[in-house]
């Protein structure tokens, strides 16, 4: 089991040391302009002095800023996502009144709300969270909607006849029903909200974020540092994704048997 | 065991389909005493599933009733217990807890329920696998626990939906002389159906066969075979051989009539 384990690390870990080796040596050997390219030495490098930086905020420090919005926009996104999902996946009339609308609005890149909510309430935290907040919803609405409508009708039955009243299927049968469905909507939205909040925090931010300082860098055509940023928005989100939200399945759905 | 349990008269059901209203049932009359053991059998897509799923009270009758201790049937209740053929396990609940659940609904607590849940897992031959989750399960460990959780709040009445169909040959024998061995002890209405004719005859204390679309019943075969039945001594008896093949004539036509009814080209 353990070695298992770590035989998925590493045929994991190998491809991207080999994009890393071979990126590291066109830029030794100067194969392209190193002051586009950067070296992922000199990459490593930076990310060890952003760590250590005295006179600027770290690089940890923008990291927890940009987890920070993340976590409450996900938080937001989830609570309402979730209401609203299972509102829509047991009452059919709302659902045809406001599917519509939702599937118009799905489709728009999270970003793009950007500009408006900078209109309306400025920038700075307020629009980075409400826009990233409004990029997770959708996943999360879709998703849970579709995981209470998808219930076997059987497995209510099977309940209604022990005697259970409409309330107690729901909080006990449909709910647990959908959990695979709303997990899927939740890691739709981490993942979308990771990225918006990002994005939004080049246009919006005005104190940091790793958006905030991979777009800072680029005004002193600092491309190492843009790098740094960019490996580690990759590494937190498969952090997260890969030790938070897998022990959170293996502990529930997968340890079910609800999904494979 | 001559106390009349359930008796359904001039049922009726029909369904809206794709080329307009289609007839499941029509005019089926049946009385089931009291701790009967009463086999439905019938052509495949006969309405079968659809009279038991209107016994539970899952679905309602387009006209008739169907009286359940003189009580017209409004909807399930827990006066009735259910076992699907794919087992409708709670996934997330584990052997134990999908057989409580019912109890903690009549408002036992966790305890109590957990507690006279166990019965039922020795009944049902579960021990050791209380804790296990279904998946884990092979399908006849998961057919054990659908029939524990059934019985597990005690309903007058057992309803069971091809429970055996989609187990493998040798699982399914066994767990037919499970059932009557369970069946002797806790004593129950149980209405089953099945398309298998070997597996209607070796259980039942009646055999109801139904007509192909809409059903109505065709005919009712008493099955007057000793009890306790195993299957290596009813398997050869010749009384058993013999009403099988009765069985199987009655139903022969309405095959061969839902052959060319349905699968025509």
């Amino acid at each position: 089991m353990k070695a298992r384990k770590i035989n998925k690390i590493l045929s994991f870990m190998a491809p991207l040391l080999l994009f890393f080796i071979i990126w590291q040596i066109v830029g030794v050997l100067d194969l392209m302009d190193t002051t586009l390219l950067s070296k992922p030495t000199k990459v490593f490098e930076r990310i060890i002095q952003l760590i250590q930086a005295t006179n600027k905020k770290t690089i940890i420090e923008h990291s927890a800023e940009s987890i920070t919005r993340t976590t409450i926009a996900l938080f937001l996104a989830t609570t309402i996502g979730c209401s609203l999902g299972i509102l829509l996946g047991l009452k059919k009339n709302i659902e045809e009144t406001l599917n519509p609308i939702i599937t118009f609005l799905m489709p728009i890149p999270g970003i793009a709300w950007a500009p408006l909510f900078i209109t309306w309430i400025g920038f700075g935290n307020p629009t980075i969270i409400s826009v990233g907040t409004l990029s997770a919803f959708f996943p999360i609405v879709y998703n849970t909607s579709l995981g209470i409508k998808s219930i076997n009708k059987q497995i209510i039955w099977s309940t209604s006849i022990m005697g259970a009243n409409r309330r107690k299927i729901i909080k006990d049968v449909i709910l647990p029903g959908s959990l695979p469905h709303i997990t899927t909507g939740f890691k739709l939205g981490l993942a979308r909200s990771w990225r918006t909040v990002i994005a939004v925090e080049m246009l919006a931010a005005t104190t940091g974020g790793l958006g905030y300082m991979v777009f800072d860098a680029r005004e002193y055509l600092d491309v190492t540092t843009v790098y740094a940023g960019i490996i580690l928005m990759a590494f937190l989100y498969l952090l997260v994704e890969n030790t938070l939200i897998k022990e959170l399945e293996n502990k529930t759905i997968k340890r079910w048997g609800m999904i494979t | 065991m001559d106390e009349l349990k359930i008796e359904i008269k001039n049922l009726t059901k029909s369904f809206m389909g794709g080329e307009g209203e289609v007839k499941a049932i029509e005019n089926l009359n049946l009385s089931i005493k009291e701790n009967e053991f009463t086999v439905l059998v019938g052509p495949s897509g006969c309405g079968k599933s659809t009279l038991l799923y209107m016994l539970a009270g899952f679905e309602k009758p387009t006209s008739g009733s169907i009286l359940l201790d003189n009580q017209i049937i409004k909807g399930p209740g827990p006066d009735r217990g259910f076992v699907f053929q794919d087992f409708v396990l709670y996934p997330w609940k584990t052997v134990v807890r999908n057989i409580s659940f019912g109890l903690e609904i009549q408002g036992f607590s966790q305890k109590e329920a957990i507690e006279k849940a166990k019965q039922k897992i020795n009944l049902l031959g579960l021990q050791g696998f209380e804790n296990a989750y279904p998946h884990t399960l092979s399908g006849g460990m998961k057919q054990r626990v659908g029939i524990a959780r059934a019985l597990a709040y005690n309903p007058k009445v057992l309803l069971m939906d091809e429970p055996f169909g989609s187990l493998d040959a040798q699982t399914r024998k066994l767990m037919q002389e499970e059932l009557l061995r369970i069946w002797n002890k806790e004593k129950k209405t149980v209405v089953f159906v099945t398309h298998s004719v070997i597996e209607a005859v070796f259980l039942a204390d009646r055999v109801v066969v139904l007509t192909d679309r809409p059903s109505r019943v065709k005919g009712i075969i008493d099955i007057h075979l000793d009890r306790p039945r195993d299957y290596e001594h009813t398997y050869t008896d010749e009384r058993y051989i013999e009403l099988r093949e009765k069985v199987l004539n009655i139903l022969k036509d309405e095959v061969i009539h839902h052959k060319q009814h349905y699968e025509s080209v």
